[in-house]
């Protein structure tokens, strides 16, 4: 292992109180700030991949669909949100929440391997 | 009648015998001392409920290696004095030859906590359990996580007033980090003769997060900055949490070479559960070889707990030391918080900070807590998250730093 700094034999040298304070204000300082480096070096990379990803991604989830999850197994009905007028947004809004719980179940039933070819068509979601 | 005399005397030398070798002769004041001890941690793993995962096998190692006349864990194979005594060469972690010949059950189980197996094992079951995305959605997070390690330092410098040496300073500090086997990982290198004490110190601090935090959250800060709603948190593509655990592990051994093995068995365990690819494994390193392992580790380290290593001034101090850098690494977190809070005009509660020790989930959820007690209205808890995560890293980071310069 490199010795960067050897403290320790550092430490036996001091012995006084401000020595010892010194040493330890050293020490603690090269922590903190190695601690800092690392983590905001750790912070901006993940910036950086958000800027390149999550912008694909944005537009991913524009076109991923469950229907892509499961095809020709989905059919809620034939709007997506897309279609929908800005003030139909409640109908929207429950047609995603049938998307969302369709592909839940499907990715269930796969994960349980039963036949991910299996179909079924969620007609009605119900607040209770 | 010579007979009759004859097998008396041999009943009550057999007798006397089975009384010379058996517990209740030879128990003394500090076993009984470290037995009550354990049936505390029992008490409030049992009845409490703080961390009965650990505290419960824990407190039952303490009683297994405190009984007298065991045979089960033997210390002093352990201890480096003793080692020494016994003609081995300077830095031999263990007497190798009387681990064979006499070693129990728990000192051959001890294996994995001296070589340092477990704690890495513990962070691949972690990392296979942990979710990254709120701290991928909010990178700054980084930066909290970050300055509540900043408790190891401070009780560091404390520890080394108190006169311990630079190792044991560095082993005790990392109380801080609230991370239980981090601190073991730590402990076991720099000062092995400590681990007892700060194994049992820094899991009964994360177990006392909920009790120890709030004081100093609601010192710190104002009603009104605790009434802070942040804005919901953005989705974190697949992408982006697949690179992360590759590009962190890269990036950390290349900088701290000794923090990569706990990092890196944390972002393999991430990766394992990102990939989306490998559910046997993770299941497996979440749930099966997580509990087997801190089945493992809260037994071996109860048993260090003896009562000749652990009933001293030093234990009283370590403990008294660990709440120090507790109370430091929640302040440092709270107040870089606060700090986000004047820079960002309001948009970040600094109560999120104190989340950055490292205890996950709990810390989080003291968060939530005193933020809801302030507005109840208020879910700090996805947020607290990615500083809380963000703690595991850097008091990973913090740990392979004081291994690095001391070790």
């Amino acid at each position: 292992m490199i010795k960067i700094l050897d403290i320790a034999s550092w430490t036996e040298s001091y012995s006084t109180v401000s020595e010892k304070f010194l040493v330890g204000m050293t020490m603690a300082l090269i922590g903190i700030v190695i601690v800092l480096l690392v983590l905001t070096l750790v912070s901006l990379f993940v910036k950086g991949i958000s800027l390149l990803f999550y912008r694909d991604r944005k537009s991913e989830s524009v076109t991923v669909s469950p229907s892509r999850l499961a095809p020709n197994t989905i059919q809620p009905s034939s709007r997506t949100s897309e279609d929908t007028p800005s003030a139909d947004r409640k109908m929207a809004d429950h047609d995603q929440l049938i998307a969302a719980i369709t592909a839940a179940i499907y990715a269930f039933s796969d994960q349980k391997e039963t036949s991910p070819s299996a179909e079924f068509i969620i007609r009605r979601v119900r607040r209770v | 009648m010579n007979t009759i005399t004859m097998i008396l005397n041999t009943f009550s030398e057999t007798l006397s015998d089975l009384w010379r070798s058996s517990g209740f002769s030879n128990i003394q004041l500090s076993h009984v001392g470290m037995l009550l001890i354990a049936l505390v941690l029992l008490y409030l793993a049992i009845v409490k409920k703080f961390e009965p995962l650990l505290l419960v096998p824990i407190a039952f190692g303490m009683i297994l290696s405190n009984l007298p006349m065991g045979t089960i864990f033997h210390m002093r194979f352990f201890d480096p004095e003793t080692i020494a005594n016994l003609g081995y060469a300077k830095g031999t972690p263990f007497a190798i030859n009387e681990l064979l010949s006499e070693g129990g059950l728990l000192d051959y189980l001890y294996l994995g906590v001296k070589l340092g197996i477990y704690p890495p094992l513990i962070f691949l079951g972690i990392g296979a359990m942990t979710d990254f995305g709120p701290l991928l959605a909010s990178p700054k997070s980084l930066l909290l996580g970050a300055a509540a390690q900043i408790g190891i330092f401070f009780a560091f410098i404390g520890a080394l007033f108190l006169g311990f040496s630079p190792q044991q300073s560095g082993a005790i500090g990392i109380i801080g980090g609230a991370d239980g086997p981090t601190a073991i990982f730590v402990a076991k290198t720099l000062a092995p003769e400590l681990l007892g004490g700060i194994a049992v110190a820094a899991y009964a601090y994360m177990a006392l997060v909920p009790v120890i935090q709030p004081p100093i959250m609601r010192l710190l800060t104002t009603q009104r900055e605790r009434r802070t709603v942040m804005a919901q948190l953005r989705p974190v593509s697949r992408t982006e949490r697949i690179i992360f655990p590759i590009a962190v592990t890269v990036l950390v051994a290349l900088i701290i070479p000794d923090a990569l093995t706990l990092v890196g068995m944390l972002m393999l365990g991430n990766l394992l559960k990102e990939s989306g690819v490998c559910e046997r494994l993770v299941k497996t390193a979440a749930n099966e070889l997580m509990n087997i392992v801190t089945i493992l580790l809260g037994l071996t380290v109860g048993a260090t707990a003896t009562a000749e290593y652990f009933l001293s001034g030093r234990t009283l101090l370590i403990i008294l030391l660990g709440v120090i850098a507790f109370a430091f690494g929640t302040a440092g977190g709270v107040l870089i918080g606060k700090l986000m809070y004047v820079i960002t005009k309001g948009k970040v509660n600094p109560l999120i900070g104190s989340a950055g020790v490292s205890a996950v989930p709990m810390a989080a959820r003291v968060s939530q807590k005193v933020g809801q007690e302030a507005n109840p209205e208020n879910y700090l808890l996805m947020h607290a998250m990615g500083p809380n995560v963000a703690g595991v890293i850097g008091s990973a980071v913090a740990a392979g730093i004081l291994l690095m310069l001391l070790a």
